[in-house]
């Protein structure tokens, strides 16, 4: 049956009126210029359409590309910020007075007042420039002690340019254990009020040192600087 | 005509557009056609024609000239654009004729197959009132059977390209013309019978 549709009879008939058809239809509808025409302008404006949309998408990549720049700037710029806001100042001493054996600084009402100093910012060099207030009250503290030593030890006066550092130092080998945990408690309340890190020192007591950077919680401290307290 | 062809399809896709007014030239007219004796009005073959013409242009790169002649891959796209058009249209008078003509048709089913020296007797004796006849057989069909009869018949292609252009496999293709021609047959044998009853 498959093979009634091949072309081994001739169909003459069927070929005749199926032509005829054509020819009528062919006829009713003629392929015009017109037509002819009128496809080649649609292609024209198709391929406009297209060159446009080729110019949109590059302009689309373009934009796209430069707000990925943008938003990773922005992001950097972000991380910047909250890096610098994050970062600790490390650059304030704490500053009080020094306690003697005679006057324990937690048994002295009296005493001078301690007055945070967040704008102090020195290392050692810029400080011995410009005295702060607590070397000042040691330095006073250091001449009325040589002064009461001297009719005993003339010869043991004190050097001017060391002072505080020899009074600190001996005051902190001094002080008795208790008073070391009293001078770590007030650094510590002082950098807490002056959100700093301690950078500096007049007592070199190594101990005790240590344990104002341990209990000040410092990541990392010169430990060839001195603490004022 | 193929070496022709490939020439100006590869002058289009360099991107001499001009080129492709050459193949309209050449292969518009089997466009029409096809759509044409699918869509009855003649505005919408017209529309139709410039759409699958457009059509092939902007697929043109796609064009495989080892699996089709150009003639036969337009061929394609226009039978696609009337089915679709048919389809999207389905209240439209050629779908609803084609309903018609399957349901009219459908008792041709049911009779006895001819043998084939009596179709191809029948078929091939072209007198006019044999010819009246066949062509009333022929409008009866849906519009893809006349398709079919007229890609064979007026068209010549080959079992292949047919399958080609209307989506289907070349066996089916041939199943069908033979069944189509058996239609054909019995409807001119039932009018000549019930023609010679009534004198």
């Amino acid at each position: 049956m498959n093979n009634m549709g091949n072309n081994n009879h001739s169909d003459r008939a069927l070929r005749s009126a199926l032509s005829t058809m054509d020819d009528e239809l062919r006829a009713r509808m003629p392929m015009t210029a017109d037509i002819e025409q009128r496809v080649m302008q649609r292609i024209e404006v198709s391929s406009a359409r297209s060159r446009r949309l080729v110019w949109y998408r590059r302009i689309a990549a373009i934009g796209a590309v430069a707000a990925v720049i943008a938003g990773l700037a922005v992001v950097m710029g972000n991380r910047e910020e909250q890096t610098v806001a994050v970062a600790p100042v490390r650059q304030v001493a704490v500053v009080t007075e020094p306690a003697t054996p005679a006057e324990p600084l937690t048994q002295k009402p009296d005493a001078p007042a301690i007055e945070p100093t967040p704008h102090i910012a020195a290392p050692r060099q810029k400080a011995s420039s410009k005295p702060i207030p607590a070397e000042a009250v040691l330095n006073e503290r250091l001449a009325m002690n040589a002064s009461s030593d001297a009719a005993d030890e003339p010869s043991n006066t004190p050097d001017e340019s060391e002072p505080a550092v020899e009074a600190a130092a001996v005051t902190a080998e001094v002080l008795p254990e208790a008073e070391r945990a009293a001078l770590i408690t007030l650094a510590r309340q002082r950098a807490r009020q002056a959100e700093c890190v301690i950078i500096d020192a007049i007592i070199q007591h190594q101990a005790m040192q240590q344990k104002l950077l341990e209990n000040c919680s410092i990541d990392s401290c010169d430990q060839n600087r001195y603490i004022y307290i | 005509m193929e070496d022709n062809d490939k020439e100006i399809i590869a002058a289009v896709l360099r991107g001499e557009r001009t080129a492709f007014r050459t193949l309209v030239q050449r292969h518009g007219l089997s466009v029409q056609r096809v759509v044409a004796r699918m869509v009855g009005k003649p505005e919408d073959v017209e529309e139709l024609v410039q759409d699958v013409l457009v059509r092939a242009y902007q697929a043109l790169h796609t064009f495989d000239s080892s699996r089709a002649s150009l003639r036969t891959w337009l061929c394609r796209i226009a039978y696609n654009a009337a089915v679709s058009h048919l389809r999207a249209n389905a209240k439209s008078a050629d779908l609803l004729r084609a309903e018609y003509n399957e349901e009219a048709l459908s008792r041709l089913d049911a009779s006895d197959v001819a043998s084939q020296p009596e179709v191809d007797a029948v078929l091939d004796e072209a007198d006019a009132d044999r010819l009246s006849l066949l062509r009333e057989a022929i409008e009866l069909l849906p519009a893809t059977d006349q398709q079919l009869l007229q890609l064979r018949y007026t068209d010549e292609m080959t079992m292949n390209e047919i399958a080609y252009v209307t989506d289907h496999r070349p066996d089916y293709v041939a199943t069908r013309l033979a069944r189509l021609r058996q239609r054909i047959y019995h409807y001119i044998i039932d009018n000549e019978q019930h023609g010679k009853q009534q004198s």
